[in-house]
């Protein structure tokens, strides 16, 4: 594979994914983070809150998203993640790289060729 | 319950270093928070099973996030660019390697099969004995009451601020009040005090029963719909209502009861309306208060109480305010809470007072949720068990991870030779954690079948006064507790050999020689083991021995009366002998039959038994004090029949007591003890004192002719109340206790007593027990707890010297070759002896010292379980730890004789 910008934090985890998705919709705090990917996955992932966090740590390490303090209303200051273009490239990278890997197993019959819903 | 787990969540966040904390902790505090809160919706089981997942996950995250920040690379590899690739595929190498060290371990554990089944076997033991434990303290404390919604029901009780007596019954009047007056809570219904027994007529033979009247609205406060038929409401003023046990008993559980008459002796016959569920039990001794009645643990039968007639009302019909005998349950509104209905109701309790000074002055409400009422009084004690056996669980951990570091320590060739041939640190941990797991999980085979053997036992010697303790039974939850238990001991017992495994040096394992000396900092960590052992023994110790004195106290605490050779029981008079006159005649002829009986010293009764029955109250007026009605003080009020204080033995201090000559005399006698006289009459005498029972000024006046001694009524730890007796030819009653005092065995009487009753044609007593019975059943919880504390003490003591002795033993094995040399050089046995025994004294100094410092701090908590002794007793404090240094020495003795007698070749050869 030709080298491009964002790759060399391939593959991502599966959860560091979900979690990228997530947050590509909107910004989400971290309760709200893993209750998308949980309802998202009804329940194929199990995921536990420490595991989470710990995925949210290294992916802030990375680069991949950052944390923003959401002063919104409420006068209990919630951290909100929010993805950055950075992580949008990995993000995009890693979901071409996927459905490279979808594409092989469709000619190796392995999967049907009609899309799932 | 879900407090507990986000404390808990809370301290195991501490896993995490201290940067990711910084950041995080409270977040994920929050983010628990919510889950565990969508989690109780779906149940309490399974909100218990997230909350141990979610709990275990933030440990062994925090612990891996702080493996990966410093950079310990061999515990965690840094993910490179390849390991990322197979990443994905990691879960199932996990698995895999797993599966593999569950084989290893059950291969090595098949070599060793004494220690397997030694250490499964204790492992089991703790673990079952804690799970036992756990499913007594569910059943008590944690389990919500068989009502709808039972965290929304309170109890109402009238303060009576003058004498301190916060829980006292609530009367009609002031019932009323609270009925009709208040706004925080949505209902509020009353009910007798006490239990009554009546005599019923069931499929042709008379019996007796344990019922309760309730005010209409009670059954619907309390929210369980009936399991057949329905439950009472307003207007079912002959309806009766069975429980499921009595149901079973009487009618062999036959549906066809609705709808059937139960004649009731002495009152209209009943309707049966229907039978409650087999686990509703309302009330519960406990919930009655200080007016709980004999030994019934809870109602056959529930009834209407009659709110408009009878003692409900006074002599206009309005309701009593003079007579206080209601227990009182309401429900709080869906918005409100303890604290808002307590303080309406103290408002409400003081405008009374204002209003009707004569009556109300100086009375307030008491308002507690129904749950405390219920279990409030047992919670320490249980409480304590709880951490009893918990502190022995912990103790055969310590000796297990000890038994576990010494195996270690002996493979450390073989670790070295795995190491050498590429396996990670992490996979000799794992395999560590995952034997001593194999260890624990099948110890938690042997637990659950200990829990279910336990339980029962539990419950078979529960004493009647611990509440809720015989609606125990090992459930789901008690099971997953056990896995649970199971698991995290499992992986404490493992931690520190699995430390040990990951620190295993290559070079010097596979180094020739074979000396297995431990390292300074093994060594430490052993002794430190070992302290810590001591340190719980001791504390467990001084736990046990605090409550055996308390015990001991308890039981010598002098009754007032003469307990032995005596025997009680409860008679009704027939209901032939309907008039007084009648009743007084049928007492009399019935006590001089019995004084017949050969074997009878004396014969007497009263209504109410000390240790046996609750007390009735009465308010006293004195001749010559006007005091308004308020200010009576209310004293214990009994009737004495015949013998009663020279049956009891109860010594007669002033005055004398009642006597045939005083039949013919018109004018009321009284009798009072000491207690009342100090109290009513301070520094003068008692006696041809004149006093009034009751407010009405109606009410005969009665002349106090004799002071008696007091005597322990409510129970051997109360003090003596104020009583006064009155004769029974002045008021006899209908259903007395009587007392027959012999001068052989009391309970061989019981058939003679029997007889006499048929002989007169009188229904046979029942409630027959010896007074050294009642003495006994008094004491239950006590003895209960005690019984309990004493095993794990034994327990503690033994697994104490269990791990003194393996680490002399130890020492001795690893020191031989020193201990040779010693003798080349012209040392004594006695000075090896010496040298080893006064190891095993600092460490058990050492411990004994940390643990008696816990132990007075344990004790200054629990001191409301401690009676007759104060938290620093000097004889469990100085016997302990002279208890536990004998232990110690003892058990290192065994040990130390062996290396006395080491042959200084031999030993200089194997070194």
């Amino acid at each position: 594979m030709p080298f491009r910008p964002g790759q060399s934090s391939l593959p991502l985890t599966p959860l560091a994914f979900e979690i990228l998705l997530a947050l590509l919709d909107e910004n989400r705090h971290g309760y709200a983070i893993l209750q998308a990917v949980e309802s998202r996955l009804r329940g194929l992932l199990p995921l536990r809150t420490g595991t989470l966090y710990r995925a949210l740590a290294r992916l802030v390490e990375d680069g991949l998203i950052e944390e923003q303090e959401d002063a919104g209303g409420s006068d209990d200051r919630r951290r909100v993640y929010r993805i950055t273009p950075h992580g949008q490239e990995v993000a995009r990278a890693e979901a071409e790289r996927l459905a490279d890997q979808v594409a092989a197993a469709r000619t190796r019959k392995l999967l049907s060729d009609e899309p799932r819903g | 319950m879900m407090r507990v787990a986000l404390v808990i969540h809370r301290a195991l966040l501490f896993a995490y270093p201290a940067a990711h904390r910084v950041r995080y902790a409270d977040e994920m505090a929050e983010v628990f928070a919510h889950r565990l809160a969508a989690a109780r919706a779906t149940g309490p089981v399974r909100a218990l099973a997230l909350s141990a997942w979610l709990c275990l996950d933030v440990l062994v995250s925090g612990l891996i996030e702080r493996a990966r920040r410093a950079g310990m690379r061999w515990f965690w590899p840094r993910q490179t660019a390849e390991s990322r690739l197979t990443s994905s595929r990691s879960w199932s190498m996990v698995w895999e390697s797993l599966i593999s060290d569950v084989r290893l371990a059950l291969r090595q554990l098949r070599k060793a099969p004494f220690f397997a089944a030694a250490t499964i076997a204790t492992l089991g033991l703790g673990i079952g004995a804690n799970s036992a434990i756990f499913s007594v303290v569910h059943a008590v404390l944690l389990r919500p009451l068989p009502y709808a919604d039972p965290d929304r029901l309170v109890t109402v009780w009238s303060d009576n601020t003058r004498q301190g007596e916060a829980r006292n019954p609530v009367s009609p009047a002031n019932f009323d009040a609270f009925h009709r007056e208040t706004r925080t809570l949505a209902g509020v219904e009353a009910m007798y005090s006490f239990l009554v027994n009546i005599q019923v007529e069931v499929n042709g033979s008379l019996e007796m029963v344990t019922a309760t009247s309730v005010s209409p609205g009670m059954l619907d406060l309390i929210g369980r719909p009936a399991h057949i038929g329905r439950a009472l409401r307003a207007g079912d003023d002959n309806g009766v209502l069975l429980s499921h046990a009595y149901w079973q008993r009487a009618f062999a559980g036959d549906r066809g009861v609705l709808g059937r008459t139960l004649p009731i002796t002495g009152s209209a016959p009943g309707t049966i309306l229907g039978v409650m569920p087999a686990d509703f039990i309302f009330p519960y001794k406990s919930m009655l208060g200080p007016s709980g009645f004999t030994r019934a643990a809870s109602p056959d039968m529930w009834m209407l109480l009659p709110m408009t007639s009878g003692r409900m009302v006074d002599a206009a019909g309005q309701p009593s305010r003079t007579i206080h005998y209601l227990s009182v349950v309401g429900r709080l509104r869906p918005d409100t809470d303890v604290s808002e209905a307590r303080a309406e109701l103290t408002q409400l309790a003081a405008r009374r007072a204002a209003d009707l000074p004569d009556t109300n002055a100086g009375w307030g409400v008491t308002v507690l949720p129904l749950h405390d009422q219920t279990v409030g009084s047992v919670r320490p004690a249980v409480l304590l068990l709880l951490g009893g056996v918990g502190v022995v669980l912990l103790m055969t951990c310590i000796n297990i991870a000890n038994v576990l570091l010494a195996r270690a320590a002996g493979r450390g060739r073989d670790l070295a030779i795995r190491t050498a041939l590429g396996a990670p640190r992490r996979r000799l941990v794992q395999q560590s954690l995952v034997e001593s797991l194999v260890l624990a999980l099948a110890g938690a085979l042997i637990a659950i079948a200990i829990v279910v053997f336990g339980t029962q036992a539990l419950v078979a010697l529960a004493p009647s006064d611990l509440p809720r303790l015989d609606e125990t039974r090992p459930d789901a939850l008690v099971v997953l507790f056990t896995m649970a238990l199971a698991t995290l001991t499992g992986l404490a017992v493992g931690a520190l050999p699995a430390v040990a495994a990951a620190r295993a040096r290559m070079g010097s394992g596979l180094s020739a020689s074979t000396r297995t000396t431990a390292s300074a900092r093994q060594q430490r960590v052993r002794a430190g083991l070992v302290v810590a052992e001591i340190a719980l023994a001791t504390m467990l110790t001084i736990g046990t021995g605090l409550l055996l004195r308390s015990f001991i106290a308890v039981m010598n605490v002098d009754p007032g009366f003469e307990p032995s050779q005596l025997l009680t029981f409860q008679q009704n008079v027939p209901s032939r002998a309907a008039s007084a006159a009648a009743r007084v005649e049928f007492l009399d002829t019935y006590l001089t039959r019995l004084s017949a009986i050969p074997g009878v010293t004396r014969a007497g009764g009263s209504t109410r038994i000390p240790l046996g029955s609750t007390q009735v109250t009465t308010q006293l007026a004195v001749d010559g004090r006007a005091v308004p009605v308020a200010g009576l003080p209310e004293v214990d009020m009994r009737r004495a029949v015949g013998d009663y204080f020279a049956a009891m033995g109860i010594p007669v201090l002033q005055g004398r007591v009642f006597g045939p000559e005083d039949r013919a005399v018109a004018d009321g006698l009284a009798v009072v003890n000491a207690a009342l006289a100090a109290r009513i009459f301070p520094g003068e005498s008692a006696l041809h004192r004149r006093v009034r029972m009751g407010p009405n000024p109606a009410a005969p006046w009665l002349t106090i002719i004799g002071v008696v001694g007091d005597i322990r009524h409510s129970s051997l730890e109360d003090a003596p109340r104020p009583e006064i007796y009155i004769a029974h030819f002045q008021g006899p009653p209908v259903s007395p206790f009587i007392v027959v005092r012999t001068n052989g065995d009391a309970a061989a009487l019981a058939g003679a007593v029997r007889a006499t009753a048929i002989e007169l044609g009188a229904d046979p007593p029942y409630n027959v027990r010896t007074m050294e019975e009642l003495r006994g059943e008094s004491l239950g919880t006590r003895r209960f707890v005690l019984l309990l504390a004493g095993l794990f003490g034994t327990l503690a003591l033994v697994l104490a010297a269990v791990g003194v002795y393996g680490v002399i033993a130890l020492i001795v094995s690893e020191r031989t070759s020193e201990v040779g040399v010693r003798f080349a050089l012209g040392a004594t046995p006695a000075d090896v002896l010496r040298m080893l025994l006064s190891q095993a004294i600092r460490l058990g100094a050492t411990g004994i010292a940390i643990g008696a410092a816990a132990g007075f701090a344990l004790a200054r908590v629990a001191a409301s379980l401690l009676f007759g002794i104060g938290p620093l007793d000097p004889v469990t404090f100085i016997g302990v730890p002279l208890l536990l240094l004998g232990v110690a020495l003892i058990a290192a003795l065994v040990p130390a004789r062996r290396a006395m007698s080491i042959s200084p070749t031999a030993a200089l050869r194997t070194g």
